[in-house]
């Protein structure tokens, strides 16, 4: 693009008196009559024709011995195709920005069209009088309308008014058409346009979650179509309406049809998030599951098998649930024979089905059964058997023991003189420990561990670090309560002591 | 706040009253199962091989009565003689008291009315007691009788049910008998201690603003 003086010239333009020839042979002969005296620009312009010719002409694979006789006879036509052809690749010029500040312009004038509309709409439906008198000087006070006298044909179809065809107006823009060019904006159609978008898509959204079907109907790309097409059909009852004329009504539309493409959440979606959320209800609930069912399957009495039962069930109703839905997702939309689902989309549900049995057999499949009443019992009769018998064998490898620690001590002349054994089952182990911890050297440990109140406080302190570490500020406060009145008593206790001795 | 883990569910402050806490303490011999009942209530748990404790353990379960919220702050001592000592810091201050017996152990039965007359003397006077013969699954080796505990029960005014920790027999039952004697509100707890029942929440709703317009 040239720019001299803000004008712009183009064409066959000889540069040196920069006139306009017409066509590339006229502009040659002019500059060989008119401008002879300049041989070198003469030959610097020829030669730049025959650079460019050759090359064009290179690139059509002619040989090269042939390009003068065909610039020849091309410049005999006076007509070179090669000038109109695609230039190679030299400058590089990105029109982005021009093309933005062009797209935003026009951007901007149809937003602020469409939210000019929407506010006028806004405003005729709020308190909008039922009376059709009273309902029609509510609408002129919104929206001014044009002189109906000043219109002499209808401005979309350009035909006259008459008895037969009256004149309307359009109640967003106020201009005249006649009826046939103009449509019924149903009133709740209208509401829902103007209601802010986050409501429209709440109640789009529980529409979804409790009736999937009509969502597959809105979510469909010709909806606002059937939106347009119902309107039409609602002509004749035009008072219920709003009527608006066709350029009003596609703004509309189209700001309708993208909010609702923002919002659209196909039908498949719903499906595999509820699939997924199957999913992960099973997966929180399988270790568990196999926890218990491993502890009952050994005969341990850690859980009961009635929860058993019942988390089992909750994993087969899951697993259904899975199966049935991604089955559901199979074959979602083969029903429709003009346009089933094909290419990438039947590839998604295709996989989806192949993710949810794949899931199934990993996860589910291979998940352990419980054991019957009857074998449960029987387990535990086992197990019951088999912990009598490691019990008395602890019994006996504690006392083989305790006679080796006696025997020692007995060798090294002492008498332990504090033994509390009782024949209890469960204190065998403890005791045995104790007994240890007694007799090693390390005094202090034992003098630190034997006293009961000190036990608990390092007890009370290391619950104290627990329930600080899960946030429990209630039961912290127990616990701290707990542990000053020990620690008192303690202190009193020492006191005692001390005074005890002094006397 | 943390999750408080528990079967018991958890107050819905629109519906609940009021929320009281309370005190337990459990007391009773070695090896007659306090641990092992208190794990059930809290936890759902029960452990063959249940460690014996050292001190007293410290638990807490939330049981829901129809308009109160009862939280219980557990303290399961150790029934080894030598933690006897540790045992008023423990029963001193609570407002109730498992004491348990082994329904197959004579002895653990005769220690558990030591406890009741050690508590009756030194213990808060309306501390509510409870008596639970735990291992009641064994009762093909039953040692106490059913009906003796349960006269000696009636005659010291103690609640009484034969439990099972490995079975949950009777474990839930026996907190909320204990949930539902006890007293609810300040005027009816006794003298003395400081944290009694204590009530920790008055809720907007209730009918005492009478100046609220709606409702």
């Amino acid at each position: 693009m040239a720019e001299g003086g803000g004008m712009v010239l183009e064409g066959f333009l000889c540069p040196v008196c920069k006139a306009d020839l017409g066509t590339a042979v006229k502009l040659l002969s002019h500059f060989e009559k008119e401008h002879n005296e300049d041989k070198d620009v003469l030959q610097a312009f020829k030669d730049l024709f025959g650079k460019a010719k050759k090359k064009i002409l290179k690139n059509e694979g002619l040989p090269s011995g042939d390009s003068d006789v065909s610039t020849k006879s091309r410049k005999v036509i006076g007509y070179s195709p090669s000038l109109y052809e695609p230039q190679c690749i030299g400058a590089i010029r990105s029109h982005t920005k021009l093309f933005a500040s062009v797209r935003s312009q026009h951007l901007e004038h149809y937003t602020v069209e469409t939210n000019k509309l929407l506010i006028r709409l806004d405003k005729i439906l709020r308190d909008l009088p039922s009376d059709p008198l009273k309902r029609k000087a509510h609408e002129q006070e919104v929206v001014p309308w044009v002189d109906e006298k000043m219109v002499r044909l209808c401005p979309s179809c350009s035909r006259s008014f008459h008895l037969a065809r009256r004149k309307h107006h359009c109640r967003l823009c106020g201009f005249v058409m006649c009826n046939d060019c103009s449509y019924s904006l149903n009133l709740d159609v209208a509401r829902k346009m103007t209601s802010p978008i986050t409501q429209a898509e709440a109640s789009s959204d529980t529409h979804g979650s409790s009736v999937p079907t009509p969502k597959l109907k809105r979510s469909n790309s010709s909806s606002s179509l059937n939106s347009v097409l119902s309107l039409v059909e609602g002509v004749h009852q035009i008072d219920t309406g709003l009527r608006v004329c066709n350029d009003c009504l596609r703004l509309l539309e189209s700001r309708e049809a993208l909010r609702e493409s923002r919002t659209a959440r196909p039908i498949l979606l719903q499906f595999y998030e509820r699939l997924r959320s199957y999913m992960q209800d099973a997966n929180q609930l399988l270790p568990t599951y196999i926890l218990m069912c491993n502890s009952l399957s050994c005969g341990e009495p850690t859980y009961q098998l009635k929860e058993a039962q019942t988390l089992w069930g909750k994993l087969l109703r899951l697993a259904e649930h899975i199966d049935s839905l991604s089955k559901k997702i199979l074959v979602l939309g083969s029903a429709d024979t003009e346009n089933p689902p094909r290419g990438r989309a039947l590839l998604l549900q295709q996989q989806i089905r192949a993710a949810a049995t794949a899931f199934l057999r990993n996860e589910m499949l291979g998940l352990p059964t419980l054991p019957t009443e009857a074998k449960y019992l029987e387990m535990q009769e086992q197990r019951r058997q088999e912990l009598k018998a490691r019990i008395q064998q602890e019994q006996m490898e504690a006392m083989a023991s305790m006679q080796a620690q006696k025997q020692k001590i007995r060798e090294r002349g002492q008498e332990p003189s504090r033994i509390t054994y009782t024949k209890d089952r469960d204190n065998v182990h403890q005791d045995t420990v104790l007994l240890d911890a007694g007799w090693t050297p390390d005094t202090a440990r034992l003098f630190s561990t034997d006293d009961p109140m000190v036990q608990q406080m390092n007890n009370l302190k290391h619950y104290i670090k627990e329930a600080k570490l899960a946030h429990k500020v209630d039961e912290v406060e127990a616990l701290e309560r707990n542990l000053e009145e020990l620690q008192e008593e303690y202190w009193r206790q020492q006191e005692q002591k001390r005074q005890e001795s002094d006397s | 706040m943390a999750n408080r883990g528990g079967p018991a569910q958890r107050p819905n402050p629109q519906t609940q009253g009021k929320i009281c806490q309370f005190k337990l303490v459990l007391l009773g011999e070695s090896a007659v199962g306090k641990s092992s009942l208190v794990l059930r209530f809290v936890k759902g748990q029960f452990h063959e091989y249940q460690e014996s404790t050292i001190g007293a353990a410290f638990l807490t379960q939330t049981v829901c009565l129809e308009d109160t919220t009862v939280k219980f702050e557990i303290w399961d001592t150790a029934g080894q003689e030598r933690y006897h000592s540790l045992a008023p810091m423990y029963y001193r201050g609570a407002q109730a008291a498992i004491i348990v017996y082994d329904i197959t152990n004579m002895d653990s039965f005769g220690r558990a009315k030591v406890w009741v007359k050690e508590l009756q003397r030194q213990a808060s006077p309306n501390i509510v007691i409870a008596l639970a013969g735990n291992k009641a699954d064994l009762a093909n080796s039953r040692a106490v009788e059913c009906e003796e505990a349960q006269t000696y029960a009636d005659e010291n005014g103690l609640l009484f049910m034969e439990t099972s920790a490995k079975t949950a027999k009777n474990v839930n039952e026996i907190f909320l008998a204990i949930a539902k004697k006890l007293p609810k509100n300040e005027q009816a707890s006794g003298a003395g201690s400081t944290n009694q029942g204590r009530r920790l929440q008055e809720l907007d709703g209730s009918p005492k603003a009478a100046g609220n317009c709606c409702k």
